[in-house]
């Protein structure tokens, strides 16, 4: 039995979702014209005479839309459509001032592929529907005037791709993680800045309750939710709003919804009463586009290593744990700087390892706590990788390295210079330390008595004691060595 | 095909226009011929012919042009608003639209 049902007084239920995504393609220019797609210029400093449907203008398509759109597809292991389409989908709504949305209905131009994500250390594959291209609409501003409402269309025209799941994902979890991975995904490939804060990656959640093994039941489209946390807030909501109805013996009305995040509730939007008709028609400006063998082979090329063959690969060559590769892997950043340390550690038994661990505890704490991406560490990699080379070699004791860690990010001087400025250097000298656990072993001949009687915890009690007398310099495995040796004589 | 009265409130609502009375009237007469000319053509059979994207379209030759992708327009808000009838803070002006 899943443990994504849902149980209730009345029986099981179970959540069918599907996510439309609509992201923004990483482009300098717009997908019809050549203004810029910077975010946040001055309103309409963006805009060519195409962006706002002048009339007699015309759009061309720019080459890098596609060519970002294609390489998604491939990445998501989907099929390309050598021939695709555009079609005018017809609406009139203020911030769309050619009154359609030049998009992609009938034929798109990537078909089914597959996202596999992570759950529960299970892997599931979601089923990608189709990706296809089309506009953004202009930006409506309210609040600044009291009766009117001003539009700005800077953003009108930017090349957005939609990607449409199957309905293969069955909680609120497998759903912010495909989104998760998705982002990943798309920040590896360069294709989108998936930045959900910027609004240039935003989520259409269908969602719809039925009992397992029966047909799947009515759904509801929440709109527009634009973090990861909202669409898990929205599908938890939606989840029992919808129990709640089928289970009162109502039914649950296909309708679009929106999600209020300030309530944590989905709500009819209001005015929508009517069944939408976009009168979709092939837009008889543009030709179709059509691809050849050659250009998709070139992309796929082209495509960087991506996060699951990443990950893969750090396990394997680097003998790092799936956590610690998962955690490593997923931000652009972070990998780069991983694999710099390590190359300039040099490849000895454990470095890598070490290295990731002072990566995804010590380092992420730091920049954490001063909100600095990995590329501003003020650690660079080659100086962690120093520092990790003095643990290595014994120069100093793992503990000793915290504090010498902390030193090279406040001060920037290189570890070296700190341990011999501070005197933290670890004594492993065999005959210094067998002189030291002498005297200690003189000093209390009672607890060496009792150790010797069998209280083996005792040992701890001398190891103290000579860390005592370092300054916590002393080599801990040298001194437990000759401890024990010593006090079996 | 007979295009009535109600087809035509349907259409006025989804373009967001107000019609009169008698554009009412007028537009189901003129429209209805059209789909009367529309329902003609359809007497042609076209059983294994794909649809036609384009007139041009011949799958071989005629793709869409490309633009390379590099800014070649914009900053020109004065060019871009000047025949809006009102426009403030280098915006147009509409009246409120929430939806």
């Amino acid at each position: 039995m899943s443990k994504n049902y849902v149980k209730t007084s009345t029986g099981t239920w179970e959540v069918v979702i599907g996510l439309e995504v609509h992201t923004q393609i990483k482009t300098n220019s717009k997908l019809f014209s050549g203004a810029a797609t910077t975010f946040a210029g001055e309103p309409n400093s963006q805009v060519s005479f195409v962006d706002a449907a002048m009339p007699g203008m015309l759009p061309v398509p720019n080459k890098a839309c596609i060519e970002q759109t294609v390489k998604t597809g491939l990445a998501l292991n989907a099929l390309i459509n050598l021939v695709s389409v555009f079609d005018r989908k017809n609406y009139f709504y203020p911030d769309l001032p050619q009154g359609y949305q030049i998009s992609q209905l009938y034929h798109p131009i990537v078909g089914p592929g597959y996202l596999e994500i992570d759950i529960d250390d299970t892997v599931k594959k979601i089923g990608i529907e189709r990706i296809h291209i089309e506009q953004d609409a202009g930006k409506s501003v309210h609040d600044v005037m009291p009766s009117s409402s001003l539009i700005d269309l800077n953003r009108s025209g930017i090349g957005l791709m939609e990607i449409v799941t199957q309905p293969d994902i069955r909680s609120g979890e497998e759903a912010m993680e495909f989104i998760r991975k998705l982002r990943l995904l798309l920040w590896y490939l360069g294709t989108s800045d998936a930045n959900m804060e910027e609004g240039s990656l935003r989520a259409d959640v269908n969602i719809s309750m039925h009992r397992p093994g029966t047909p799947f039941g009515t759904r509801a489209e929440i709109k527009n939710v634009n973090s990861i946390r909202f669409i898990g807030q929205a599908i938890e909501y939606e989840i029992n709003r919808q129990i709640g109805l089928l289970e009162e013996g109502e039914q649950v009305v296909q309708e679009t919804r929106l999600f209020d995040a300030a309530k944590g509730v989905t709500r009819s939007m209001r005015g929508k009463e009517d069944a939408q008709d976009y009168r979709y028609f092939p837009d008889p400006d543009l030709l179709p586009v059509i691809l050849d063998e050659g250009f998709v082979q070139g992309l796929k090329d082209s495509l960087p290593e991506l996060p699951d063959q990443k990950k893969k690969r750090f396990m394997e060559s680097y003998g790092l744990s799936k956590y610690d590769a998962s955690v490593i892997i997923s931000d652009i950043r972070t990998p780069t700087y991983f694999e710099s340390a390590v190359k300039n550690a040099g490849e000895k038994e454990g470095t890598a390892k070490l290295i990731a661990n002072w990566v995804t505890t010590e380092l992420f704490r730091v920049l954490k706590e001063e909100s600095l991406e990995i590329d501003q560490s003020k650690i660079p990699a080659a100086s962690l990788a120093e520092l990790v080379n003095l643990i290595q070699d014994g120069t100093i004791s793992g503990r000793t390295a915290k504090e010498v860690f902390l030193d090279m990010w406040t001060t920037g001087k290189p570890a070296k210079i700190i341990v011999e400025e501070k005197g933290l250097l670890q004594i492993s000298n065999t005959s210094e330390l067998e002189q030291l656990a002498e005297n200690v072993i003189q000093e209390n001949p009672d607890v060496v008595q009792k150790y010797k009687a069998g209280k083996d915890k005792l040992l701890g009690f001398f190891v103290g004691k000579m860390m005592q007398l370092t300054g916590g310099k002393a080599n801990p495995k040298i001194v437990n060595e000759i401890l024990v040796k010593k006090l079996s004589e | 095909m007979a295009i009535n009265r109600s087809d035509i409130k349907r259409i006025e609502k989804l373009a967001k226009l107000k019609l009169s009375e008698e554009k009412i009237d007028d537009f189901s007469v003129r429209i209805s011929r059209v789909f009367d000319w529309v329902d003609q053509l359809k007497e042609v059979d076209v059983e294994g012919v794909a649809p036609m994207a384009s007139p041009l379209m011949d799958l071989q030759k005629h793709t869409t042009g490309l633009r390379e992708d590099t800014v070649t327009d914009g900053d020109r808000v004065h060019d871009v608003i000047q025949n809006a009838p009102s426009s403030q803070h280098n915006s147009f002006v509409v009246p409120k639209v929430v939806e």
